[in-house]
């Protein structure tokens, strides 16, 4: 019989009930074996064992066997708690972070994952994603919506919703930018808008020819019109150049089916924006297949004639719950939950191991105790009630933690759907309540059945067994030191990304810049016809008085540019591929770019067939030409998978490292290539003569002139360019390596722990060892093998699991960081190994210590 | 049921084991060990049965079975309960073969 099977039985039977049952599960299990193979007769004895047990422990309960904890029994527990404040507040400490991290876990996936839409029948929204036989999106018409609403058994209500930003003119030199929600107004039927002032939309708002009218959050209402308390009639704004009513002010909290700050009427009239959101509201019992299926034979009836979507195969339609995160979503949520419950579990562990060592100093009370009587209940209860007092601290401190953390974190996620609440539930308390019962289990109940089992000795006297690690347990301290030198090395990674980060100096004019981040319509690239946005809005940019040089590009200094393979006249393709940025006229010289040798681009290096010219930086030239002057040199982008080579283009210049990478200076080596392609989003970035933030509204104000579709978002100063990214690493590196000295620091004292226990359970043995006349170096030998052979194993596998772990990191992570450095996890082991030396070596000296006579004496 | 099997099964020859055996045996249904544990404490409690410890088997690891006897409060109880099942069942043959 598994021996397995044998603990669980031997921990929760009545002494006088082992013989029988253990004998009856040792006949079935001799049955199963000459039937099936031996994994499977234990397995399946094993799970008769635990069912077995479960009976037993339940008719225990129902017959009074474990008594209620008395008051008494309470205070005890309290008085030891505050005895061993040390040990106290390491397992009070470590288990909250555990169940901080638990419950931060727990609520960010389920508010994730199963959170519906906050309004009545939210569950049955859901998303349709209409592609041609390509994989492009399809532009819906109105009358393939009318087929739809007419024709569709599965769906109730179609609805389309399209976001953009754009800027709200309501006076002269007076912009603020919106958040623009084009909503069809049939959905207000379902989800409808009940206004502080004014009116809500109406589908009569949608008819062709009607004037263009709009609502407004109260939120930008109280900003625009500070002045008024309530709408009127003919209040007028323009929005994206439209002038347009306001009808109605809507409270902030309404956000279907996307955040906005405006509501447009959607209209169908013409031919939708391929970039329309579809919503649907589901009829009952309708499934995912059934109404793509059924939307797919539909619009594909309904396609006029002349769609391009009727050339390119036929209608792919997916369907998925509105609030659902795209695919592959559900394995990182079950990660999320999984990871932190782990962690916890294994501190939980690690804590039972401690608690487990306080137990072994306590067995001659717990013996005396039994011989006076106590049935082995009352002292598993009693152990099992200290436990629980750490436990319920633990999730005292972890529930408060986590819901600081929580509230952290919903203040920094600010662009994130506004159906997931990350503020604390009744599940996150839950979640909390379970931690402790989980701790309590783990850390109370099992070890003191194992401290309190029962052996027969050989005068047929029940004496209590000794501790011992055991495989599991020592199995679990490898693990924990492991996945501590593993965490640690990562941390440290991190913390030397953010130190290189901050220590990197950019020669910049970092309070005289301002950049802002562009975005072109789609539709407006086409239907407004300006033409090359990026150059024309530096050119409109630059005829300001206030602008001394301006410039766009597709990335701005400390973001992280593209990385793009290269070869150089003469050499051929180069390993190392280089950073590239595509910027206009003007971009560097609003970078204030020195000129280390050569020129910065101007207007001979553009033409109409692409540009002629780049301009490299230091880095580059340190690490292609060593240091030589690469002017003269012709240099392209070489061919990849899916890009052909491109063309031949003059170095020209030189200037210094501007920050093609933000973080990490292996990737700063790249070039400035002038920009030929338009772009729907790109940079602008404007050196300015005075203040560069009074520029904003001015810079507002052009934009709006030269193109009201084109709209502006992330205006800041230069310096403040990725810097919440930055803050984010600096601050994720901090608490990771806090995470990991606290886990190093709590495998450092699990081992000192089981050392001391160790010496203190055999104290006799040792004496008796000192008396017969061992020497110092066979009593360490023997105290310190086991601790040694842990440490050992641990120092491997964490070496192993902190190389993987900072491969790993490598990919994961969207910055690209310093190269693994090769000395962080030889150091990190190195540093354990010599704690753990030391931690086993102060208790091993009390062993050299012991007097004979005294420990022969003691008892 | 579990009275039943150790009638059946007699002094000698009825434990935990033994009684699930025959309990499936005789009515093709799955018994769960952990119930007939159960069962035998409570039978055991009401002083309906008796429990004794046999001789070590090696079958058994060397390990002795409890083996149950049922007292005559017990013979008594299935009395009970036989002649409650035989007025409940009286008259309902006509019903089950008109009910299929």
């Amino acid at each position: 019989m598994p021996r397995t099977a044998q603990r669980i039985l031997r921990a929760v039977l009545p002494w006088d009930r082992e013989t029988d049952v253990l004998g009856d599960l040792e006949e079935l299990h001799r049955r199963r074996r000459a039937d099936s193979n031996a994994a499977w007769a234990n397995l399946s004895t094993t799970v008769h064992a635990l069912w077995i047990a479960m009976a037993f422990v339940w008719l225990r309960l129902r017959e009074g066997d474990v008594p209620a904890p008395s008051k008494l029994e309470w205070l005890l527990a309290l008085r030891l708690a505050r005895k061993q404040p040390l040990l106290t507040t390491a397992a009070v400490l470590s288990l909250g972070v555990g169940i901080a991290v638990a419950v931060v876990a727990f609520t960010m996936s389920e508010a994730a994952g199963r959170a519906d839409l906050p309004v009545e029948g939210g569950e049955h929204y859901v998303r349709v994603d209409v592609r041609d036989g390509e994989g492009r999106p399809v532009a819906v018409t109105g009358d393939m919506l009318a087929a739809l609403e007419q024709g569709s058994q599965t769906l109730r209500h179609v609805g389309g919703v399209e976001v953009r930003d754009a800027n709200l003119r309501f006076g002269p030199g007076r912009i603020e930018p919106a958040r623009i929600a084009a909503l069809t107004p049939s959905t207000l039927d379902h989800v409808p808008m009940r206004p502080r002032f004014g009116r809500a939309l109406s589908p009569s708002d949608a008819a062709v020819g009607a004037p263009p009218v709009a609502v407004i959050s109260q939120s930008l209402w109280q900003r625009v019109f500070p002045e008024r308390e309530r709408i009127g009639d003919g209040v007028r704004v323009h929005i994206a150049g439209v002038d347009t009513e306001l009808v109605g002010v809507l409270p902030d909290r309404y956000q279907f089916p996307a955040g906005g700050d405006v509501w447009l009427p959607l209209s169908f009239e013409q031919r939708a924006e391929e970039s329309t959101g579809w919503f649907a509201i589901k009829a009952p019992g309708a499934s995912g297949v059934a109404i793509a299926a059924e939307v797919s034979g539909i619009l594909s009836a309904a396609l006029p004639s002349d769609h391009p979507a009727r050339t390119a195969g036929s209608l792919r339609v997916d369907v998925r719950g509105f609030t659902e995160m795209p695919g592959g979503a559900t394995p990182l949520l079950l990660m999320g939950m999984l990871v932190p419950a782990s962690v916890l579990l294994v501190i939980a562990l690690n804590v039972a191991n401690l608690l487990r060592a306080r137990t072994a100093t306590r067995l001659h009370e717990l013996g005396l105790r039994s011989v006076l009587g106590a049935p082995r209940a009352r002292l598993v209860g009693q152990l099992t009630l200290e436990a629980a007092v750490l436990a319920l601290a633990a999730a005292g401190v972890g529930w408060l933690l986590g819901v600081r953390i929580l509230g952290w974190i919903d203040a920094a996620l600010l662009e994130r759907p506004y159906w997931i609440d990350f503020s604390p539930q009744a599940s996150t308390a839950a979640a909390a309540a379970f931690c402790a019962l989980l701790i309590t289990v783990v850390c109370g109940v099992q070890p003191a059945l194992r401290a309190t089992g029962r052996t027969a000795g050989p005068t047929g006297s029940a004496r209590f067994t000794g501790f011992s690690l055991g495989t599991a347990g020592s199995a679990l301290m490898v693990t924990q030191m492991a996945l501590s030198i593993a965490l640690l090395s990562g941390a440290l990674l991190m913390a030397r990304s953010f130190q290189s980060t901050t220590s990197r100096q950019l020669d910049l004019p970092d309070d005289r810049v301002l950049t802002a981040q562009v975005v072109v319509p789609e539709s407006a690239a086409q239907a407004t016809g300006t033409a090359h946005p990026m150059r024309a809005i530096a050119d409109a940019l630059r005829e300001h008085p206030e602008a001394a040089a301006v410039g766009t590009a597709d990335f701005l200094p400390r973001h992280d540019a593209a990385s793009v393979p290269i070869e150089l006249e003469g050499r051929g393709p180069l390993d190392l591929p280089a950073s590239r940025a595509r910027v206009s006229t003007g971009f560097l010289d609003a970078l204030d770019a020195t000129v280390k040798s050569g020129r910065l681009l101007d207007d001979r290096d553009w033409t109409d067939n692409g540009p002629l010219a780049v301009v490299v930086n230091e880095p580059f030239v340190e690490r292609y030409f060593g240091g030589a002057s690469p002017l003269g040199v012709r240099m392209r982008t070489a061919r990849s998978e899916d890009q052909p080579p491109g063309p031949w283009l003059d170095i020209v210049g030189v200037v210094p490292d501007l920050g093609l990478s933000g973080f990490s200076e292996e990737y700063a080596a790249g070039f400035y290539e002038p920009t030929t392609v338009d772009r729907r989003y790109f940079y602008v970035a404007i050196e300015t003569r005075g203040d560069p933030r009074a520029f904003e509204p001015l810079l507002r104000d052009q934009i709006d002139r030269l193109d009201p579709n084109f709209s502006l978002s992330r205006v800041e100063l230069l310096g403040a360019v990725n810097g919440e990214e930055r803050a984010f690493q600096a601050g994720f590196g901090s608490v990771m390596l806090l995470l990991g000295l606290f886990a190093l620091g709590l495998a450092l004292l699990g081992v000192y722990s089981m050392i001391s226990m160790l010496v203190t359970q055999r104290r006799r043995e040792i004496g008796v060892r000192l008396a017969l006349g061992a020497t110092s170096s066979a009593v360490l030998a023997a105290v310190l093998r086991r601790a040694g052979t842990t440490l050992a194993l641990g120092a491997l596998l964490g070496g192993a699991l902190g190389l993987a772990a900072l491969q790993l990191q490598d990919k994961m992570l969207a910055a690209r960081l310093p190269a693994t450095e090769p000395w962080i996890v030889p150091t990190v082991v190195l540093v354990f190994a010599g704690c753990g030396a030391l931690a086993c070596w102060l208790p091993a000296l009390r062993a050299l210590r012991i007097a004979p006579q005294e420990a022969l004496a003691s008892d | 049921m579990v009275l039943l099997a150790a009638l059946r099964l007699g002094p000698d020859a009825a434990y935990a084991v033994s009684i699930v055996d025959e309990i499936e045996a005789r009515t093709a249904r799955v018994a769960q060990r952990a119930a007939v544990y159960v069962a035998l404490r409570r039978l055991e409690q009401k002083g309906l049965v008796r429990t004794r410890m046999g001789d070590p088997l090696p079958e058994r690891g060397g390990k002795a079975r409890r083996l149950v006897t049922v007292e005559p409060d017990g013979i008594e109880a299935v009395r009970e309960a036989k002649r409650a099942f035989s007025s409940l069942w009286g008259g309902l043959s006509t019903v089950l073969e008109n009910n299929p």
